[in-house]
């Protein structure tokens, strides 16, 4: 039963409810922009250290209507809130408050923050829809191109939230990597046969895996 | 003697007018995992004290009714230290019961409810004092670490 709601919480893609029930409280879709209406995903990891989450939030207030939100962090030392995005700064627990004009709470949820200990690559569609791990090897033909994420994962591989600025390098100019895609993810591309081996860098730590072009 | 017994039992009378009147308050979250938000507003079962009990960088939202079960009014806090608790004004989208109580007054209508938010900011103690139309009543405001 355990196993099944985790699934269905994962198709879902819905977001949690804050602690007043007042909100629904969820991640923005990668890539999504401000005041795009794209749909909110599930906020079920902990940020990591140094990663940042712009959040989605919906307020549940009856009568409706929206007033300016001003988000504030209960632990500085935890995660900062800045606009509506939160930075994970050291590992630990607080409540972020979702606060109106003088200081009078809407609701509010706990916030999880986690010290990284490994990246995860993933390979992406242009929705950003999750294609399935990036292998050791990868094979591409001459003039293919892959779209490849990178996360954040904790001691116990579990996947955490939020983005960081990644360096990507290839060793050889079998492969192109273009980076003007977001959410630190970046294209690579198949340009001539051979091999290149691709270094990704962020939060301190490094991933790498090869790539072998076909003619 | 008879002089000492009256104003033991004006003593007495003054107490327990002044214990009835008092607001009562009840939490409205708990907290997460493995940290603690908890307010104990007088009952034996948690220690018989005004206390509330926090985990650093954690909220909790509690309620404030007078002694009839109706929403306080002008309910306010403040918190002696600022650097250990921060007391927000809480807003709740939903309203109390409809009340009646009986007596030929009719029926007082569903109220705004009255909340506050107290966030535990620093390790250390000090002291809530809240202040209401229903009455005033102090916590002794514990934090601690995660």
């Amino acid at each position: 039963l355990g196993s099944a709601s985790v699934t269905l919480g994962a198709l879902c893609g819905c977001a949690n409810e804050g602690a007043l029930g007042q909100s629904m409280i969820g991640q923005k879709s990668p890539g999504c922009g401000a005041g795009d209406n794209c749909p909110s995903l599930a906020f079920d990891a902990p940020i990591a250290v140094g990663a940042s989450l712009p959040l989605d939030i919906d307020l549940s207030l009856k009568g409706g209507g929206a007033p300016p939100l001003t988000l504030v962090s209960g632990n500085e030392s935890v995660f900062r809130a800045e606009g509506l995005t939160l930075t994970g700064v050291g590992p630990g627990v607080a409540s972020v408050l979702i606060t109106s004009e003088e200081d009078v709470v809407l609701d509010f949820t706990a916030i999880w923050v986690q010290q990284p200990t490994g990246l995860a690559l993933q390979r992406r569609a242009a929705d950003g829809t999750a294609l399935g791990d990036v292998p050791a090897k990868l094979g591409l033909s001459k003039g293919d191109s892959v779209l490849v994420s990178v996360s954040a994962v904790s001691s116990s591989k579990q996947a955490l939230a939020g983005t960081a600025p990644a360096d990507w390098k290839a060793d050889t100019d079998a492969v192109s990597i273009e980076t003007d895609v977001p959410d630190g993810q970046a294209r690579l591309v198949a340009h001539a046969a051979g091999k290149a081996t691709i270094t990704v860098s962020a939060l301190g730590l490094q991933r790498a895996f090869e790539v072998e072009v076909a003619p | 003697v008879i002089r000492d017994k009256a104003l033991l039992v004006a003593a007495s009378l003054l107490g327990l007018f002044a214990a009835g009147c008092n607001p009562q308050f009840q939490a409205l979250t708990t907290p997460p995992p493995f940290t603690e938000a908890e307010l104990c507003d007088g009952a034996p079962e948690c220690g018989g004290g005004h206390t509330i009990t926090l985990t650093k960088g954690i909220a909790l939202a509690f309620e404030c009714l007078s002694s009839e079960g109706q929403p306080c009014t002008r309910a306010e806090g403040l918190v002696d230290n600022p650097v250990v608790a921060k007391v927000y004004d809480g807003y709740l989208t939903s309203l109390s019961e409809a009340y009646h109580d009986n007596s030929g007054d009719g029926t007082r209508g569903a109220q705004p409810r009255s909340a506050l938010v107290i966030l535990a900011r620093e390790v250390g103690q000090t002291k809530l004092r809240i202040h209401s139309d229903a009455g005033s009543m102090d916590f002794d405001v514990f934090v601690h670490d995660f």
